[in-house]
This record gives C-alpha cells, structure tokens and sequence, in this order.
C-alpha cells in the first residue's frame, strides 16, 4: 500500500454529529462563504479552541 | 449541663431513626414493603412507627407508594425515568459522519484533559457547543 494514503487516512478521523445540527450548518455554509460543512465546523472547532487559549495553527 | 427531657430524646430518637431509614431505602432498586422494614431493623421498631415514617416521607415526596403494600424511593423511580428517557432521545437522533483533521481533535482532547471544569463531556461534546456558537454569532 502506498505510504502517502496510509498516511493521509491517520491524519482524519470521523466524528458523528446530529443530522439536525448539520442541516443548520448546511444553511449558513453557502450564505457565509464556505466552501462545505467541514469548513464550517473546522472553524467553529478553532474558534472556540481559540477561545479557551488552546489553538494552535497546523503551520505551528 | 442542661438535662434532657424524655420528650427530646423521643424526638432525636424518630430523627436519627427516619434519617437511617431514608438512608437505607433511597437507593433501594426493588419495591419494599413495612414487613420487610420492620424485618430489617436491628432493634425492634413496631410496624406502626414505620408506616407514620413512610406517610412523613410520601409527604415530603422522598418516597412514593406503589399499591397497597409496596413502596419505592423517588430517587431511584426518577432514575429509571430519566434512564429511559435519555434511551429513547439517544435513540431519535439521526448522525451524519465528518472527517475531520487528527490535529484539531488532538487538540480538543488535550483541552478536555487539562480543563475538566469547562464540563464538556467529551470531543463531540465540544464540537457540538463549537458548531453551535458560530451558528449563533454567523445568525
């Protein structure tokens, strides 16, 4: 198997979140400028990380 | 040194002996009944006494009564109740999968660790709070 997709599949996990909470998501995606619901969600995880003092950038 | 009368010390007495009662029944899954009371006590307690005490705990709602006999604490019928209920929402919602990068959720593991007392109860906890706060702030 090639290295790099063995790689890339450890860099992800899934996560399970309610149906109905990501069809509110799915409404502000388009209306805010992101690009998909992932992006929305990677933002509002930053933002809060942010928040608590915890964030840090994966440039870091 | 002040001498207590015996109306005090009946009085203490039915205190400490409802407190240990109350103690004893709180979390007592299965239904009892005065019988089974008056058979666990370990000095004689007649069965009138302890049917006055059931009726002062029916009352102040710590206990409730099931039928003629059968009595059951409420904390343990609201425990079962509420069990249930979370079963039954639990079981309502519908998930959707999202991939997301390891080293955000490296990162809110790392806070849930270090900062038990935001009271998240674990990631999806959190990044459902997260989602919903930038609903909020975006609306």
């Amino acid at each position: 198997m090639p290295k790099t997709i063995a790689k890339a599949e450890a860099e992800y996990v899934f996560v399970k979140i309610p149906k109905s909470l990501l069809d509110e998501v799915d409404k502000a995606v388009g209306k805010h400028g992101y690009r998909s619901r992932t992006e929305f969600v990677k933002d509002a995880i930053r933002s809060l990380l942010r928040e608590y003092g915890m964030y840090k950038s994966e440039k870091e | 040194m002040r001498e207590v009368s015996v109306m005090e010390v009946c009085l203490l007495t039915e205190k400490h002996f409802k407190e240990q009662l109350i103690e004893f029944i709180e979390e007592r899954e299965e239904p009892f009944d005065i019988d089974f009371l008056v058979k666990r006590c370990l000095q004689p307690v007649s069965e009138i006494k302890i049917h006055d005490v059931l009726c002062e705990l029916i009352e102040e709602g710590k206990i409730i009564r099931l039928n003629d006999h059968y009595y059951l604490s409420t904390r343990v019928l609201m425990k079962r109740w509420l069990k249930q209920k979370v079963k039954k929402i639990k079981s309502n919602v519908i998930f959707d999968e999202l991939e997301l990068p390891r080293n955000l959720m490296d990162q809110i593991m790392k806070l849930l660790k270090e900062k038990p007392e935001l009271g998240y109860v674990d990631a999806a906890d959190f990044i459902r709070d997260a989602i919903r706060r930038l609903l909020r702030l975006k609306r």
